[in-house]
């Protein structure tokens, strides 16, 4: 395909706006998939995505349109995931295009995903096509909404599209639009081969398989390729397009999308951000922009049966193998024996992994609460990370604590404001900027810390706002933090699982509601147990769970037996579920306790 | 077999608190009940024991709604069918409001040796929230009737954790219990399934119940109260005068054969094969005039399972597991590899080893699951 009549756009939008059934329409429409063939919502293809209606793990596809100028264009959507978890994923998508659909709810207007998503286009240099969805709705309001955008993103309303993509009112317009308004790429095939990978997949015959944008000159079979972050070379074994099934070509040039096999055994070695070039004759330069993928939370996972180790360290491996960002290593915790620590993206990368993990595989699993990465300083003048909570030293030998915090923008109905400040005052918040977006929406930005923002606060805001405001945040760097390590000693003994780093004004709080919740959640045994809530030496909290004096079956004559039988077998059952804590019987429930506490 | 159960699933009405099968029923409908009972009976002739059946037992349901007739008429249709031994154990099932002096006789005069009231209660108020047709005077009433019919062996059935039901109260119908001239008590406490009446209001939380400890007291105070009064358990709900214990509920936990006849009953047969008729009147009438046992279900039970019967059915008696014995047939590792939790049950005093005999101590009977559950 010439050059020119190449058009690499991506669809921005917040969650539940419409993006993937706005994508399955393009697709329909430029006959790449057929309506028969259609499974809803194509791009989303992972099973827990379809559940969740989000995606997690982007996709591209290319498409050929006959547009009304009488010419064929190859059209190459790059899918984007729809979460700020993986805002890095996000940027990397847009890098590799010229142009973004930027859609956006005709009811519900402009969200903080919108406007982050659209700075990131904008930074980006992307020709931005809007589009306002689900016009077919009764309470749609496209003018208020449009008048939104020209005050808040500046986007001349005279621009943006009216869709459904629901009926495909509009959608023509759109692919007219990707045709008129979207620059070709710029490229030089002729120039040095510079590829941007925007993801990777792994195939099990043919390794780890970088999703690319040529940026500048070409690859093919026989290529000797060179990842300039890594450093790592590579001979290509194929590349080729998606249609969306992948479809072998000879080679690709500057503005191509599509997908290159070397043979590639680490999906390590195709990390996302990464430039793809010839080791014969690499590019001067990198493309801009690559970074490592950040964890940001972190928890341990643990098998409840001992010998399911070998079994999770397996399933680690193979999921690893598709997740680039996925960080694991093995360590052992007194409560719950030999297990991982895993570091993730966000908190819906941690359970979407965890759901994974248990489904795909089939494990029972403990997975404590989750943590952020702290700075210690020692007096000593040691510096260095923790990731879990036990491995803080003793208070003595601290000379301070940082932790990292994200700025957290806002966008909520003016009506929610004092309930929100209440909300992120509660959370350690720090006040940045409070904006009118319209006459009757707000955009608050607030620097929280994360681990404030990792428990229940998306919840929390959502509850308090009756679902009606958005959140958006971004790493913003570690700031020192009056922070001290509470553990919990059940029956005397420390449960290092269960210890969590707090903030001193809130220890006191947090050490008398876990305290009171495990008593909830530990069951009566045949001697009282006792749950106390430490800092260091101190004692700052306790509760007791009294012994458990009756329980028994009385009746068991002859048609008992079988009943009373199973019943016995079902507690023996039970109690293998949970983890012995020298003579006290825990429940898995109780190691994620700290995650259900209420403000 | 030798140890023969009759189900008879008729009320005057249903109590509160009860999950049984059991309905209300026309004269005609018992009579054909009857009419299928002995049918079934026929379905197992090659059953027949050599000795005859040693124990014969009518439970409900309320099968002394049954006229003596009536019974009479069964007990000599099993007699035909499986023959009996010279001393047998036969027990009908009553409620103290359904029996006069002169059907007492009669059943006496039938053969049948062995009494059982559903007491439950001695306080009038308790009776009748739970929903019983008699009250505390028809209970002396019917068991002094009893003695006077000729019956000796007589077990009353008490029920503690009622509704609001004080630890004084409890005692008091120990008391009111031992004071009459009977042989045996069961005590059961309040157990409520979701399906009954009481379940339903305790769902809802609509029922003050006694709180577990005092559950738990009440039952310490009855295995404490009725052993001085010279009813020493033998079983986790069972008391008896010495020589008296029930010798067809013993022939369950020493796991006998048994056959059980009519809706819902459950037979063990050769030891491994467990079977339960069917709950369904018409299903069941459908099965037997078909000439079919009216089975419902069937386990075919392994040999880890009857393996765990023969560790908790004799732990429930007092007078324990023969270690020995055990180990014998499953190996003597078997507790050695339980060593871990046992030594904690050892520790927390509930379990004890008297005379190669592994026996629940008090304590160890009201958190028998606990206890039973570690074992098996």
């Amino acid at each position: 395909m010439n050059q020119k009549n190449i058009r690499n756009f991506c669809i921005i939008a917040h969650i539940d706006h419409g993006k993937s059934t706005l994508a399955d329409r393009i697709l329909e429409m430029t006959g790449a998939v057929a309506k028969r063939d259609m499974e809803e919502q194509i791009l989303d293809s992972m099973e827990l995505e379809r559940e969740r209606g989000i995606t997690i793990k982007l996709q591209a596809v290319r498409m050929l349109y006959q547009a009304d100028d009488g010419e064929e264009y190859e059209l190459n959507l790059i899918d984007t995931p729809g979460h700020v978890d993986f805002n890095y994923e996000v940027s990397r998508s847009l890098a590799a295009c010229e142009g973004a659909l930027l859609v956006v709810d005709a009811a519900q207007g402009i969200e903080a995903q919108t406007l982050a998503n659209t700075y990131l286009a904008l930074e980006n240099d992307l020709e931005l096509i809007p589009v306002l969805n689900k016009i077919d709705l009764p309470n749609a309001d496209p003018d208020a909404v449009l008048e939104q955008l020209e005050e808040v993103i500046g986007i001349d309303a005279d621009e943006a599209i009216l869709v459904s993509a629901k009926t495909g009112e509009g959608v023509k317009d759109v692919l007219e639009a990707i045709v008129e308004r979207i620059p070709a790429p710029e490229g030089d095939s002729g120039g040095d081969l510079q590829a941007l990978i925007f993801d990777s997949r792994f195939d099990s015959y043919k390794g780890a398989i970088p999703y690319v944008r040529v940026v500048n000159g070409e690859v093919g079979k026989g290529t000797r390729i060179t990842m300039m972050g890594t450093e790592k070379s590579f001979d290509v074994t194929e590349v080729g397009i998606f249609t969306p099934q992948p479809k072998l070509v000879d080679r690709l040039s500057a503005g191509d999308v599509g997908y290159i096999a070397a043979s590639i055994k680490n999906v390590k070695d195709t990390q996302v951000g990464d430039t793809v070039t010839d080791a014969a004759s690499p590019a001067a330069e990198p493309l801009p922009g690559y970074r490592k993928a950040m964890s940001m939370v972190y928890c341990g996972i643990y098998p409840i049966e001992n010998n399911d180790y070998d079994n999770l360290k397996d399933a680690l491996d193979k999921l690893a193998l598709n997740d680039a960002s996925l960080e694991y290593e093995p360590e052992t915790s007194a409560a719950l024996g030999f297990g991982f620590r895993c570091g993730f993206l966000g908190l819906l990368h941690m359970e979407i992994f965890e759901e994974r993990l248990e489904r795909e595989y089939n494990l029972d699993l403990i997975t404590t609460a989750p943590s952020v990465d702290y700075m210690v300083y020692q007096t000593n003048g040691d510096i260095y990370h923790i990731a879990n909570p036990s491995d803080m030293p003793e208070i003595q030998k601290i000379d301070h604590l940082e932790e990292p915090f994200v700025r957290a923008t806002i966008m909520t109905p003016k009506d929610y404001i004092g309930s929100i400040m209440e909300l992120v005052q509660d959370r350690r918040g720090v006040f940045g900027n409070m904006e009118y977006i319209s006459t009757s929406r707000v955009m608050l930005t607030y620097d929280l810390p994360l681990s404030e923002v990792i428990y229940d606060f998306f919840d929390q805001l959502k509850s308090r706002t009756r679902g009606y405001a958005s959140l958006d945040y971004e790493f913003a760097g570690y700031r020192r933090s009056d922070l001290v390590k509470l553990d919990i000693l059940v029956n005397g003994d420390l449960v290092d699982a269960l210890s969590a780093i707090v903030h001193k004004d809130n220890a006191y709080r947090r050490g008398r509601q876990l305290t009171e919740k495990l008593r909830k959640l530990i069951p009566r045994q045949l001697f009282e147990v006792s749950i106390q809530a430490a800092i260091g030496n101190k004692v700052i909290a306790r509760e007791s769970v009294k012994a458990l004096r009756k329980n028994v079956i009385e009746k068991c004559y002859g048609g008992d037996i079988s009943r009373k039988r199973k019943l016995l077998e079902k507690q023996k059952e039970g109690k293998k579920r949970m983890k012995q804590m020298g003579n006290v019987e825990i429940p898995q429930e109780a190691f994620m306790a700290v995650l259900e506490l209420e403000n | 077999m030798r140890f023969l159960y009759v189900h008879i699933p008729f009320c005057v009405k249903k109590c509160r608190y009860c999950d049984f099968v059991s309905a209300e029923a026309s004269p005609e409908q018992r009579e054909a009940y009857l009419r299928l009972l002995k049918a079934e009976a026929a379905l197992h002739r090659g059953e027949r024991p050599k000795d005859g059946l040693l124990t014969i037992y009518f439970g409900g349901g309320t099968p002394s709604l049954q006229t003596p007739a009536q019974i009479g008429d069964v007990l000599s249709s099993f007699r035909d069918t499986f023959g009996f031994a010279p001393s047998m154990e036969i027990t009908v099932e009553c409620n103290p409001e359904t029996v006069s002096r002169r059907c007492l006789k009669q059943l006496r005069r039938l053969g049948v040796n062995r009494l059982s009231f559903g007491a439950q209660s001695f306080q009038d108020h308790h009776l009748k929230e739970m929903g019983r047709v008699h009250n505390s005077e028809d209970i002396s009433r019917a068991v002094e009737d009893a003695v006077g019919a000729g019956f000796e062996n007589i077990n009353i059935d008490l029920m503690y954790g009622l509704p609001s039901q004080t630890l004084a109260e409890w005692r008091e119908s120990l008391e009111k219990a031992v004071s009459l001239p009977v042989t045996h008590i069961s005590t059961y406490g309040l157990k409520l399934s979701p399906l009954t009446a009481w379940g339903r209001l305790a769902e809802r939380g609509e029922l003050e119940l006694p709180s577990d400890d005092l559950n738990a007291d009440m039952q310490l105070f009855a295995m404490d109260f009725l052993d001085k009064a010279g009813f020493p358990r033998y079983e986790i709900a069972n008391f008896a005068k010495i020589g008296y214990p029930c010798r067809h509920n013993t022939a369950y936990w020493l796991r006998k054969d048994y056959l059980g006849l009519g809706l819902n009953a459950s037979s063990l047969t050769g030891g491994d094969l467990r079977t339960v008729n069917e709950s369904d009147f018409e299903r069941y009438r459908e099965k037997v005039e078909s000439g079919v046992f009216p089975w419902a279900s069937r386990e075919n039970l392994s040999a880890d399972e009857i393996r765990e019967e023969e560790i908790f059915l004799p732990l429930r008696m007092i007078w324990g597991l023969d270690i020995a014995a055990f180990a014998k047939k499953y190996g003597s590792d078997y507790f050695a590899q339980k060593k871990g939790q046992m030594v904690k049950l050892f520790d927390a005093g509930l379990l004890t080893v008297e005379e190669g005999q592994l026996k629940l101590t008090d304590k160890g009977v009201l958190l028998n699951n606990e206890v039973l559950s570690a074992l098996i």
